[in-house]
């Protein structure tokens, strides 16, 4: 796929209301290829609406999701994710009863468009299989590989979450809390794993862990109650006054 | 290449076949009851593939099976009396009754779902009580009468040929099923079970893939269906009944669901000590059964299948 051409992701004048509760209210972002940009906003800001309107799991009243200039609005969740934009989820839902392996070919082969082929065997088709160990060799997890994923630690499992996202060939990557939950001692493996993604991968990371945010991010959009308030560089975003009344200095105290 | 296939994918149902042929020398005068048996494991197959493997509650699944009977039976009345096609007839009417009402019950989930799979079945099990002239209604659907298997072999008094038709049908569904489920398909099946949010999110269209998996199911309850049919030459009502539908998911729970030989093992035990335990005493044999899933429930969940697992964790080897 010809990641690095087109202008990537862009969101214009989203609009979404729950009942007469405003969660995004004329919402622009850009995402080219490469992006590495971080949404931060207090709870119920509207991040998860944001993820979920870009995901297609969320239909807006008004505005435009956009891939490479081309209206989203007629895509299902299903087929965006074929178009390359995939979502890694806060709460690890993988197939905690399947190996490592298996978890990774479920995605690999429904990219392909083979996963409603009734003949064949699943494991035996070289094309997949090398897909899924080029992925697994980069978080490391090639002497995993064939454990049941529901026993793995829970480090371990959170890196399983983006090879298994990764493995759907994304140009465009929702992250959201990718570190929450994790102990501290398995969060530099995160860290390091998410420094290593695909240089022109297009990231949108959602979090409130603001070490791994400015580690991370290039660019900041700060969200509040359904509303761009500041976006910029992080030192922009660090020095800004009314993006540390309203939310740095409330969680930095916290 | 094809031996290292023979060994891992023919050689137990090879030896399922041998099995059945021994049953068959050994017991002569059995053969209705033990195609009963063969029929049935066909039947709880086709729920496991569902229920076990697609994860997808039912307790309708005879109104695939009921379907299948009565097109196989009118089949063989009305059009051809060839077994064959008869088969055909009945597992393509199992896959079309599953494939239209899949695309309503499948919309919904839990105990909702279940409760429109027992509808469905209710419902074909009224129609057929109405429709009298075309079904007999409640005296059944008689008159059948079935070409020799293959211009060769009649469907003798004693049931041999019968018994031989339905092992055949039941080893070449047992091929079927276990190539389906190292197929994408079969991994598909797992991934639903274990996680639709999350095979939405990779991109699986869950419903239409759940709808696909209820049909097969479903060809494979009418197949089974057809096979009563023409083996009993009688299609009654109860082919639609409720019991029959959850007597075979107890079959399934049995020997362990979202495995074949679960669905073999537990229809064949069930179906053995329903035989001893109503000759015996015909008024109370549920009670020995309901003791047995008791117990297997609570001790071994798992299934009789889970039993070999239980002893390889217990002994601690890879034997």
């Amino acid at each position: 796929m010809p990641v690095g051409l087109g202008v990537g992701l862009q969101l214009r004048g989203l609009c979404k209301s729950f009942g007469g509760l405003a969660v995004a209210q004329d919402l622009n972002l850009d995402l080219p290829p490469g992006a590495r940009t971080a949404l931060i906003g207090p709870n119920g800001a509207g991040k998860s609406t944001l993820a979920q309107l870009i995901t297609g799991c969320l239909v807006p009243d008004q505005g435009m999701v956009m891939l490479d200039g081309v209206d989203l609005a007629a895509v299902s969740q299903a087929a965006r994710v074929k178009r390359g934009i995939a979502k890694t989820f806060q709460i690890t839902t993988l197939f905690a009863g399947l190996s490592l392996r298996e978890n990774l070919r479920l995605a690999v082969q429904e990219q392909r468009g083979q996963g409603a082929r009734w003949f064949g065997r699943a494991d035996r088709c070289p094309e997949v299989e090398e897909i899924i160990e080029f992925q697994l060799a980069r978080f490391g997890l090639l002497g995993l590989a064939d454990q049941m994923v529901g026993r793995l630690a829970y480090g371990q499992q959170r890196l399983v979450e983006l090879a298994l996202t990764l493995c759907l060939q994304p140009r465009v990557l929702v992250l959201d809390e990718p570190a929450a939950g994790v102990p501290m001692g398995e969060i530099p493996m995160i860290v390091e794993a998410l420094e290593g993604l695909p240089k022109n991968l297009a990231v949108l990371l959602i979090d409130h862990d603001m070490d791994l945010v400015f580690r991370l991010a290039q660019h900041i959009v700060v969200m509040v109650a359904g509303t761009i308030l500041a976006q910029g560089t992080p030192a922009e975003i660090a020095t800004n006054a009314t993006v540390q009344r309203l939310y740095l200095g409330e969680a930095f105290d916290a | 290449m094809f031996e290292a296939w023979l060994g891992r994918m023919g050689a137990p149902v090879a030896l399922l076949g041998v099995v059945g042929l021994i049953a068959f020398f050994a017991f002569p005068y059995d053969l209705g009851f033990l195609t009963r048996i063969l029929i049935m494991m066909i039947f709880v197959l086709s729920i496991d593939l569902v229920l076990g493997y697609g994860g997808i509650a039912t307790l309708g699944q005879a109104a695939m099976y009921g379907t299948g009977a009565y097109a196989a039976g009118l089949f063989a009345v009305h059009i051809s009396a060839n077994p064959l096609l008869g088969l055909l007839i009945g597992a393509g009417a199992g896959a079309g009754v599953a494939f239209l009402s899949g695309l309503i019950v499948l919309r919904a989930h839990g105990l909702g779902l279940l409760m429109l799979t027992i509808a469905v079945a209710q419902i074909l099990h009224e129609i057929a009580n109405k429709a009298r002239v075309v079904t007999g209604g409640a005296d059944g659907l008689s008159g059948i009468r079935m070409a020799p298997l293959f211009g060769r072999w009649h469907f003798d008094f004693i049931g041999q040929t019968g018994y031989l038709y339905a092992l055949a049908v039941l080893v070449l569904v047992m091929v079927f099923l276990r190539a389906l489920c190292v197929a994408p398909l079969g991994l598909t099946a797992r991934g639903i079970h274990e996680s639709p949010v999350r095979m939405a999110a990779i991109g699986v269209p869950v419903y239409g893939r759940r709808v696909l998996i209820y049909t097969i199911a479903g060809g494979l309850a009418g197949l089974a269906g057809a096979l009563s049919a023409q083996v009993t030459a009688l299609v009654s009502l109860q082919v639609f009944s409720f019991s029959l539908s959850a007597e075979a998911v107890v079959m399934l729970i049995l020997g362990g669901t979202g495995r074949l030989w679960g669905a073999i093992f537990g229809t064949a035990i069930f179906m053995v000590i329903h035989h001893l335990a109503a000759t015996a005493d015909p008024y109370n044999w549920l009670f020995v059964i309901g003791i047995l899933l008791l117990g297997v429930v609570y001790f071994i969940p798992g299934g009789l299948m889970g039993v070999r697992q239980r002893l390889r964790i217990l002994f601690g080897g890879q034997g």
